[in-house]
């Protein structure tokens, strides 16, 4: 930052953060165990063979249906934790953040993984991973790299002095990677085969 | 490492759950199926009547099981939920195609030889299977996330 008294650069204050030894061993081992559950995912993907078979739709008339709606709560879900973060870092003009946003943010959050597993189930154990076209290439990346860096951000939250922006990089990461697999999915799905499919 | 939280807890019990069924339920294992899979296996009992078996396998005329040793004869392709069920026929076999979704699909080599055309959603097709031994990718020209097998084996 320019200090306009002086005119020179100040980091006193604002300067990058110098990361403990402890902080960095931490980050990079979230990091790597993402990295390991996105790869595992997409091995699964491809070497399972897919079965083809349908599970539990849960009171949806089509498995399809079902995941598309799944998929549609979950998304909606990052984007009450994408507001509820932004609050809780003092970015939004509400004020000082009422004392159960945080929990509200956990268990949305939580919510928004357990509606994504039957869809991913399905996913990987029915179909695999796919490259038939861009969007389900997309779609199939989108979806191994979703739950490596759920992983990621879960051990981030418990690296002691982790510095200020690794948490909302790993969840700015989750919502963006969410974004993608509802774009490529859901929102294909509402937009080719019907809405509200039911 | 900070405390473990109820929501860390729900989470990785939930991944890892979903992570164990996924590497322990095979596809042809369905009495070790999981309860989703087997809520879904009760539910298409009821519909085994027009060619599908309750696992949702496609059956040869006589009812047997296309992963059976009981040699192909007419086949049916059934067609749900966006997927191709499996099918194992004999060469130059006409097959037919069930399409229990509400929306139209093909099923379509994807290396091309055959191809059902554009069967309508309800409704039912046919194809004749190549007369060359060997397993072949399906797809819906339709819907290019769908992908499937077919077998062609000898009697």
């Amino acid at each position: 930052m320019l200090d306009t008294s002086t005119g020179t650069a100040s980091t006193a204050s604002t300067g990058p953060e110098a990361l403990r030894p402890g902080a960095r061993a931490g980050l990079l081992t979230a990091a790597a165990a993402g990295a390991a559950v996105s790869i595992s995912l997409g091995v699964y993907g491809h070497v399972h063979d897919p079965t083809g078979d349908a599970i539990a739709t849960f009171g949806f008339p089509s498995v399809l249906v079902m995941k598309a709606w799944l998929a549609t709560g979950a998304f909606t879900l990052a984007m009450l934790q994408l507001l509820s973060a932004l609050w809780l870092y003092g970015r939004l003009p509400f004020g000082r953040p009422p004392a159960w946003l945080g929990a509200a943010h956990r268990w949305s959050g939580t919510t928004a993984f357990l509606l994504s597993l039957p869809v991913a189930y399905h996913c990987l154990w029915s179909l695999g991973f796919q490259d038939t076209s861009a969007r389900v290439l997309a779609h199939s990346l989108f979806g191994c790299a979703f739950y490596g860096a759920l992983t990621t951000k879960l051990l981030v939250l418990r690296v002691d002095d982790a510095p200020r922006w690794a948490l909302p990089v790993a969840g700015g990461s989750l919502v963006v990677l969410l974004s993608g697999l509802w774009l490529t999915s859901s929102l294909w799905f509402f937009t080719h085969v019907g809405f509200p499919g039911f | 490492m900070r405390r473990v939280t109820a929501t860390a807890v729900v989470c990785a019990a939930a991944g890892l759950f979903t992570a164990g069924a996924l590497v322990l339920n095979p596809s042809d294992s369905k009495p070790q199926a999981s309860a989703s899979t087997a809520a879904t296996t009760a539910s298409t009992v009821a519909r085994a009547g027009d060619g599908g078996t309750p696992d949702g396998k496609v059956t040869n005329s006589a009812g047997a099981s296309a992963a059976g040793a009981a040699a192909p004869a007419a086949a049916i392709v059934t067609v749900r939920d966006f997927s191709f069920t499996k099918a194992t026929v004999a060469p130059g076999a006409t097959v037919k195609v069930v399409n229990r979704d509400g929306v139209a699909h093909t099923v379509s080599a994807a290396k091309g030889g055959f191809d059902s055309g554009t069967v309508s959603g309800g409704a039912d097709g046919s194809f004749t299977a190549p007369s060359e031994p060997g397993t072949y990718r399906i797809v819906c020209h339709i819907h290019p996330q769908m992908s499937g097998e077919l077998i062609v084996r000898s009697p």
